[in-house]
């Protein structure tokens, strides 16, 4: 069931801030402002970088009102108490009524919106929630209503972009932009919206370097997004993650097959499979690494960080951000950051590949 | 000219009038709404406590009614030992106390497990692992909890002992198979349920916990779905009501650790 902002329950936040001042210089001249989840994740390389671009991404196939929406219904399915504000508080910014964001949220009064807008929602709602499985029924409903498939794609990637950032907001318990969120309500927000929602849409980000090389040798789920700015975006984060020193290349291939295996993505699993026996698992002991969530390949630490990759498929905040403060205590605060970026990025990547594949 | 100033001036009040009303109502349906909004937020999560949550997003989010489907689930039965004659020597307001601690401290690990508690049959607990989500894990995850609830029922029991309570002590039965799981009944009563053979096997391998002697008795498909971690001890053959072969249980002594 959907929450409302306040009803969401969060904690302190689950890892420290660590300043690089380099980094943060980047981020400043990028988008004007540090937050606090750019210095919390500024440990890896890959996982900041996705952070600063991902939740900017622009999308060229449908109307920048549906993807604002996405943005706020993601969040609120993923109950990410930090991702929620900071949605509603642009939305309202840029010029949305709180009555038409409450009704979003309520999932009421949709008679005012049209049938297609009523289905994007759905599919979103549908997508974030994933439960039992990432409903393809929808995304055929969205293509019958006349979007393209490639409109239909980029989606898919919006959604599953979003609870990637969820994801790693609500693991880290990024604390809430208190400041933000006050601003729509203040005399000084309400003077200067057009001024400042203008700045925020500024911020925007569109890949505009295209994918090169043999579409062949790219992972299925970014083949699925090709003629899309998606692709690369999708390609950058993948490779960034899989190519990382924080954890070893055999546990984030199970921590990927652990996901595909309990939304029970046949794509994914097969994927993971040809991964796992190019980097030097036999038929035997990756079947057994994965019935067991053990392996003589892994470390203790690993295999706790492998079993934890079960719970961030369906989680509550609470039990969740107190695992991951326990967690980060065993295997080190670096550790912890890597994992909660790989087993972010696996749960968009299933999510997005039973939806396309 | 002066008519048809009045006659303006008369129709721009009427106008104004039902404007005035028509925001009125606008205002009172509004309210309305915000109303049965939150009261229906509120019966979703007051109903959260009698069915799954799962069932109630399914059956509140689509028309669609949770129908039921076979799918292979683990079933874990547990019934306290003794408990008719401890009923017997407790005050009932006690007694009630008693076991809603007992339940709490279970359902708990039994969550953490990733098992779904479907029903409480007086003193038994029936929990199903791989009912509403898939989930490959199913054998390991019942198992595991079964054990954390050994250790939970150790530190309940020093609890009940501080208070001059007598101690629980538990039967547990674990087996797999198809179960038909859904939403079960006629438009009057109906409620989200299990029916299949796998559930009468584990309450019969609960039973035999007393025969036994143990707290913790698998049977031969969870026992093969297991790893060399878990220490086992296999169990005399035991014929069971409504089974014609004798069946072969297990006894869970714990789990190596790495």
């Amino acid at each position: 069931m959907a929450e409302l902002l306040n009803d969401i329950e969060w904690s302190e936040p689950t890892l420290p801030i660590v300043h690089d001042l380099e980094w943060e210089a980047e981020v400043k001249a990028d988008i004007g402002r540090v937050m606090d989840i750019h210095m919390r994740t500024s440990n890896s390389e890959w996982l900041r970088k996705t952070i600063l671009k991902w939740p900017r991404y622009e999308a060229k196939e449908f109307p920048r009102k549906l993807a604002d929406i996405c943005t706020l219904v993601a969040a609120q399915e993923n109950a990410c108490r930090y991702c929620y504000g900071v949605a509603r508080s642009w939305m309202r910014l840029w010029g949305y009524s709180q009555k038409m964001i409450n009704n979003i949220e309520r999932s009421v009064q949709m008679a005012e919106m049209d049938e297609k807008e009523r289905a994007f929602i759905r599919f979103c709602r549908n997508l974030s929630r994933s439960n039992p499985k990432p409903p393809k029924k929808d995304r055929d409903e969205l293509i019958r209503l006349g979007y393209s498939e490639l409109a239909v794609a980029e989606m898919a990637f919006l959604i599953v972009n979003q609870c990637f950032v969820n994801r790693v907001s609500t693991f880290l318990a990024v604390p809430p932009m208190d400041d933000l969120e006050r601003l729509p309500n203040s005399f000084l927000g309400k003077l200067l919206r057009p001024i400042i929602g203008w700045k925020l849409r500024k911020m925007s980000w569109t890949e505009t370097r295209p994918l090169e090389g043999d579409p062949e040798s790219f992972p299925g789920v970014v083949q699925k997004l090709l003629g899309l700015p998606a692709a690369r975006v999708m390609n950058d984060a993948l490779e960034g993650a899989l190519n990382s020193n924080g954890l070893s290349r055999k546990l984030k291939i199970l921590m990927f097959a652990v996901v595909a295996n309990s939304l029970d993505c046949e794509f994914c699993k097969e994927e993971t499979h040809s991964m796992a026996l190019e980097c030097g698992f036999s038929e035997t002991e990756f079947n057994a690494a994965l019935n067991t969530l053990s392996s003589p390949h892994l470390t203790e630490q690993e295999e706790k960080l492998l079993s934890w990759t079960r719970e961030t498929i369906h989680f509550q905040n609470g039990p969740m951000q107190s695992r991951v403060r326990e967690l980060a205590l065993e295997v080190g605060d670096s550790m912890m950051l890597e994992a909660i970026g790989v087993a972010s990025l696996a749960n968009s990547t299933v999510r997005l590949a039973v939806l396309l594949g | 000219m002066i008519v048809y100033i009045l006659l303006a001036s008369f129709l721009v009040l009427c106008l104004g009038v039902i404007i005035f009303n028509q925001r009125k109502r606008n205002q009172k349906l509004e309210k309305l709404l915000a109303y049965t909004n939150e009261k229906l937020e509120r019966l979703q999560i007051h109903f959260g406590r009698f069915t799954p949550e799962e069932v109630i997003e399914q059956l509140t989010d689509s028309d669609r009614a949770f129908k039921p489907t076979m799918r292979p689930v683990t079933v874990l039965f547990a019934d306290l030992k003794g408990f008719t004659k401890m009923c017997e020597e407790i005050e009932p307001s006690d007694m009630v106390n008693i076991l809603n601690g007992y339940f709490r401290c279970m359902s708990k690990v039994l969550t953490q497990h990733h098992g779904q508690v479907t029903e409480l049959i007086g003193d038994g607990i029936l929990s199903l692992f791989g009912a509403l989500r898939n989930n490959p894990w199913q054998v390991q995850d019942a198992v595991m909890a079964a054990l954390d609830m050994r250790l939970a029922l150790e530190e309940y029991n020093k609890e009940l002992k501080e208070k001059s309570f007598p101690e629980l002590a538990f039967g547990i039965g674990i087996h797999k198979g198809k179960v038909l799981a859904g939403v079960m009944g006629n438009y009057e009563l109906s409620k989200f349920g299990v029916v299949g053979d796998p559930i009468n096997v584990a309450a019969r391998v609960e039973a035999l916990t007393r025969e036994h002697n143990t707290d913790i008795l698998i049977t031969e498909k969870i026992k093969v779905e297991l790893d060399n971690r878990f220490v086992l001890e296999p169990m005399p053959l035991v014929k069971v009501k409504g089974k014609s072969e004798p069946i072969r249980t297990y006894t869970v002594k714990g789990v190596l650790k790495k």
